[in-house]
């Protein structure tokens, strides 16, 4: 992923922000009500329908007149002359705050404000502070406060000081505004108090003969800052037993901030960045295995997500570690259309409250371009709230290839993922995000890039491939990419011209690579269709056909037909393939693939489950149905009763149970593993035979 | 275990090959959705360049690079002086192998100021394949000096080693070993390189880092001992293979799987131990009888000890 930052020109711009490290509550209120960047806003009396403006004088020296419909208002302290009496002027500008056009938004960034008066008689200066009584255009001297005049008590300290000079003249205010802004009840507008005895007039409200010279208020607000919004909802990345990437964007470029810690409430740890950025990538590092952590993320004045109990990651079990887990397999689903959400929420409904462990997507995901809008809309939006607590491990389609190049590893899927070129989650290093591995409990997956990456015998992408398998000591091996090497949906693999060759450069340069590693799965999308394959292997040929290269013709169901296999990885001993090209978009197909087990022409996704030697996968259709279960079980050699492929002393003591135990069928006792000469009794003859291989002799 | 494995398959499902068409919808194997759709913009705007050149390039995607070509040449007519449809057409001459014209179209998208690093590396290519490595070479540079594709760095090695040129390959490869972050395929391509050069220390130095690395090291140590052999260090060499030997046993204690038989057969049969070897690579082909590469090594192996008895 490469960083982003937005235009130039607003990267300069940032300035304050408002709001500190409330609440989280505080927070969302405050940036889903964002107003927009960097805007004037302007009240005068009478212009663009705005009539909040009062304004008036205090006079000394008529204490019961209301100045409040004179065109003109002063401030002077020697009115009449030689009698030392003062005028004070007032003004307010009511109704500026609110969420109505032309309004201050709440929540705003108050940038300037400026007050603008056109001065008819020129005089000394005066002195402008917040007004703190109430007063309209009636009041009079002698009714102004709780006792006649104008009291200190009737103002705040000093504001600004207000030229006397003769045409237009300008005072911030700025501070008021941004006061009043919090708390617009407080708004009793201003007081200008003569400094001297010579007086000053200037144009009001009710000036007639031009608009333009009535007193204005200009207001700036949220120029360069303000509270970012989520144009991506936080996304998990990259996962390992000790570290994670958080990710997420912005709409303007703000630093980075993620707080993570054991409970929503309790987010001892914080991470930060200071590079003012859109998208935002932060790692995690030194966590640990198998732990749970909520977190929130943000910048470093505010919380944009996070902090409550949706919001957490689990770290996977140390690598090679037994634990089962559950993967999402999803392809071909970027339309952002009911049918993406349907085939969505039948998984949700199927795994309740326990969620997938991890997601893997096989490619487009972003209809119909892989542009950066469409990945928003018809991929993190959709998938926001499993996103969020599930690291999505994806593999390029031919509809992100529009707009990203792997060569280059630019564009928006390159922008969006973090991928481990480097091998941090296992494996070799590709020095690429294009195609990379990565370690899960005791699983190894590799992903591909079937279509933008050179797949010649020889390149970058099959070097890496070998090498990447063969120092894998991992007990199952899984491979995914976009284009299937075997399929009859919307796409057919024996066609050289369907997309471009590249299913059947899938089939004749990478399968013979990976079979002889000793693959278990490989998934694919692209054909939209649902497609599973009995258990076969070195079907290379194009067309590609049955005869000779199935294993196992079964159903693979659970319950006794799944499909066996030795313990780890074994070279050709079969492989199971799956065409998940039905996550979102319209279906279609013959589905009559003659390598194929189980085919459906409707929409759904797959949920897969590793669990120590037993490999599941069930299609769920986007009606909720399960239409299809196959099952892997790696068996040890005989004596190996717990699969670990050791005949150690676990399964020494497993035996010596199953020979001195009552007689029964092995098959149902558990004791299949001792029984080495299948006469369904753990006896004698077994024993001698165990004993060989428990010693090696 | 979080799933529930009963209960929702219906009786007599299982025994059959199951085909449900529940949609109508008829497939278009190798016709592209996109293609389609701007197909149907065409139709109501056939002179839209952007139009002509979008399908152009998803066409030339998609494998077609004739109707590409016949797109893209629509376009030049109605845009001549566009530099993006250059690159468009010299991309599709070069896939069509047309390179006097593909060259003609890349050097004008290229001479325009802002080439993209793959115009650049289809150049090399034409030049490298009509013997002009220099020319070739250049544009390599240029390219990898946009962005270090990993595939580029190993043809540009592949061209350099063609011509003799070792210690040029060898630096470029450095440079791209370091760039990615030691992409494997690029440090296997420097072993040979640095080989041939007799660059002992630097190819163990390379080896060594992998030893580092969690997993499987059994090729690796394989990889030190032909190294040290080709060296002359004939003690060195014998025990990276010792070394190379126990790797495989420790791995085969945990798991007697035929490709760890094949390994540890590998390992013998470098050592000499060709019997040991021979024995491993039964073992393997009993336990998987499809692996074509231990019936080959077999074959091998047999057919050496027929001539060496
Ligand atoms: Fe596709």
């Amino acid at each position: 992923m490469i960083r982003r930052s937005s235009t130039p020109g607003q990267e300069t711009l940032i300035g304050i922000r408002g709001v500190r490290w409330l609440t989280t509550i505080l927070a969302i209120v405050l940036s889903t009500t964002r107003p927009s960047l960097g805007v004037t806003l302007v009240f005068q009396q009478g212009v663009d329908g705005y009539v909040g403006v009062s304004d008036t004088y205090l006079s000394q020296n008529t204490p019961a007149t209301a100045y409040g419909s004179f065109v003109a208002i002063e401030w002077d302290n020697d009115d009449p002359p030689g009698t030392g009496l003062s005028n004070f002027a007032l003004i307010r500008f009511d109704d500026i705050f609110g969420a109505g056009a032309g309004q201050i938004p709440p929540g705003s960034i108050i940038t300037s404000a400026t007050l603008t008066y056109t001065v008819n008689n020129s005089g000394n200066s005066g002195q402008v502070h917040e007004a703190l009584v109430d007063w309209n255009e009636s009041t009079t001297y002698s009714v102004f406060g709780t006792s006649p005049g104008v009291q200190s008590s009737d103002y705040g300290p000093l504001l600004a000081i207000a030229s006397g000079s003769a045409g237009a003249q300008s005072v911030d205010v700025s501070a008021s505004i941004e006061q009043w802004s919090a708390a617009p009840l407080t708004n009793r507008g201003w007081i200008i108090r003569p400094t001297d005895f010579n007086g000053v007039r200037f144009r009001s409200s009710q000036y007639t003969t031009n608009l333009a010279q009535r007193p204005k208020l200009t207001v700036v607000i949220n120029e360069g800052t303000v509270v970012p919004t989520l144009v991506r909802q936080p996304y998990l990345q990259s996962a390992t037993p000790d570290s994670i990437i958080l990710c997420w964007r912005t709409d303007t470029n703000t630093s980075s901030r993620v707080r993570y810690g054991p409970a929503p409430g309790d987010l001892r740890n914080t991470v930060d960045d200071p590079s003012e950025v859109t998208d935002h990538i932060v790692p995690l590092t030194g966590l640990s295995p198998n732990t749970i952590y909520y977190y929130d993320v943000g910048t470093d004045t505010d919380i944009l997500a996070g902090g409550d109990v949706d919001h957490y990651f689990t770290t996977p079990p140390p690598i090679g570690t037994r634990q089962p887990f559950t993967a999402w397999i999803v392809g071909d689903s970027g339309t952002g259309n009911a049918t993406q959400a349907a085939v969505r929420d039948a998984m949700l409904a199927l795994t309740g409250v326990t969620p997938p462990d991890v997601f893997i997507h096989m490619g487009d995901m972003a209809y119909t371009s892989g542009t950066d809008g469409q990945f928003t809309s018809n991929f993190f939006e959709p998938y926001r709230t499993i996103l969020r607590h599930t690291v999505c491990w994806p593999t390029l389609g031919n509809h992100e290839g529009i707009s990203s190049d792997s060569g280059t590893q630019s564009g928006p899927y390159y922008d969006g993922y973090v991928l481990p070129s480097g091998g941090q989650a296992g494996g070799a290093v590709s020095g690429t995000e294009a195609y990379y591995a990565f370690d899960l409990a005791n699983v190894h997956f590799v992903c591909l890039d079937s279509h933008d990456s050179n797949r010649a015998p020889g390149s970058a992408m099959l070097t890496w491939l070998a090498e990447d398998i063969a120092t894998t000591e991992q007990e199952w091996l899984i491979a995914f990419w976009h284009h299937p090497p075997y399929t009859k949906g919307t796409h057919n693999s024996d066609s050289v011209l369907d997309s471009g060759g590249r299913m059947r450069d899938m089939r004749e340069d990478v399968l013979p690579i990976l079979e002889a590693g000793g693959v278990d799965l490989v998934l694919a999308g692209h054909s939209h269709i649902y497609e599973r394959s009995m258990l076969i292997d070195g079907a290379y040929d194009t067309p590609a056909t049955a005869p000779g290269h199935v294993v196992d013709a079964g159903s693979g169901q659970p319950g006794g037909a799944e499909y066996v296999k030795s313990t780890r990885l074994s070279a050709h001993e079969g492989t199971v393939y799956v065409v998940a090209g039905h996550g979102g978009t319209t279906v279609g197909g013959t589905g009559n693939h003659p390598l194929m087990y189980f085919s459906e022409v409707a929409n759904g996704s797959v949920l897969l489950t590793v669990d120590a030697n037993v490999l599941t996968l069930q299609n769920i259709r986007s009606d909720g149905a399960l239409t299809d279960v196959m099952s892997i079980i790696k068996r040890g050699n005989l004596g190996d009763f717990d699969h670990d492929g050791q005949i150690d002393v676990t399964d020494y003591n497993r035996f010596s149970l199953c020979f001195t135990g009552p007689a029964g069928n092995p098959l149902t006792t558990g004791c299949e593993p001792g029984d080495f000469d299948m006469d369904d009794d753990v006896d004698i003859e077994d024993f001698v035979v165990f004993q060989i291989a428990f010693t090696g002799l | 275990m979080r799933l529930h494995h009963g209960g929702f398959l219906h009786a007599g499902f299982a025994l059959v090959a199951f085909i449900a068409i529940v949609s109508l919808v008829s497939a278009h194997p190798g016709l592209h959705h996109d293609i389609e759709r701007i197909s149907r913009l065409l139709e109501f705007d056939p002179d839209s360049v952007p139009l002509l050149l979008e399908r152009g390039y998803l066409r030339r995607l998609d494998g077609d690079a004739e109707k590409a070509l016949d797109d893209l040449q629509r376009a030049r007519v109605l845009a001549p002086s566009n530099l993006d449809i250059a690159r468009q057409l010299g991309l599709t001459l070069s896939a069509l192998r047309r390179d006097a014209e593909a060259e003609k179209e890349l050097t004008r998208h290229i001479a325009g100021g802002n080439p993209a690093a793959d115009t650049l590396a289809e150049r090399a290519r034409i030049h490298a394949r009509n013997n002009r490595p220099d020319a070739a070479l250049i544009d390599y540079a240029d390219s990898l000096a946009l962005f270090g594709d990993i595939d580029v760095y190993l043809e540009r090695s592949r061209l350099q080693i063609s011509l003799g040129r070792f210690e040029a390959a060898a630096a470029g490869l450095r440079s791209g070993l370091n760039r990615t972050g030691g992409a494997v395929s690029i440090r296997l391509a420097l072993i040979r390189v640095e080989t041939q050069r007799a660059e002992y220390d630097e190819v163990l130095k390379l080896i060594d880092e992998m030893l580092f690395r969690q997993g499987i090291k059994t090729q690796w140590l394989m990889r030190r001992g032909h190294v040290l052999r080709v060296a002359g260090r004939v003690r060195q060499a014998d025990q990276a293979f010792t070394e190379a030997l126990s790797e495989a046993n420790r791995v085969l204690s945990r798991n007697r799987s035929a490709i760890h038989l094949v390994s540890r057969a590998k390992v013998y049969r470098a050592m000499g131990r060709r019997a040991e070897a021979v024995v491993d690579l039964q073992a393997a082909i009993v336990r998987s009888p499809r692996y074509t590469e231990a019936v080959a090594t077999l074959k091998e192996l047999q057919a050496e000890g027929r001539e060496q008895p």
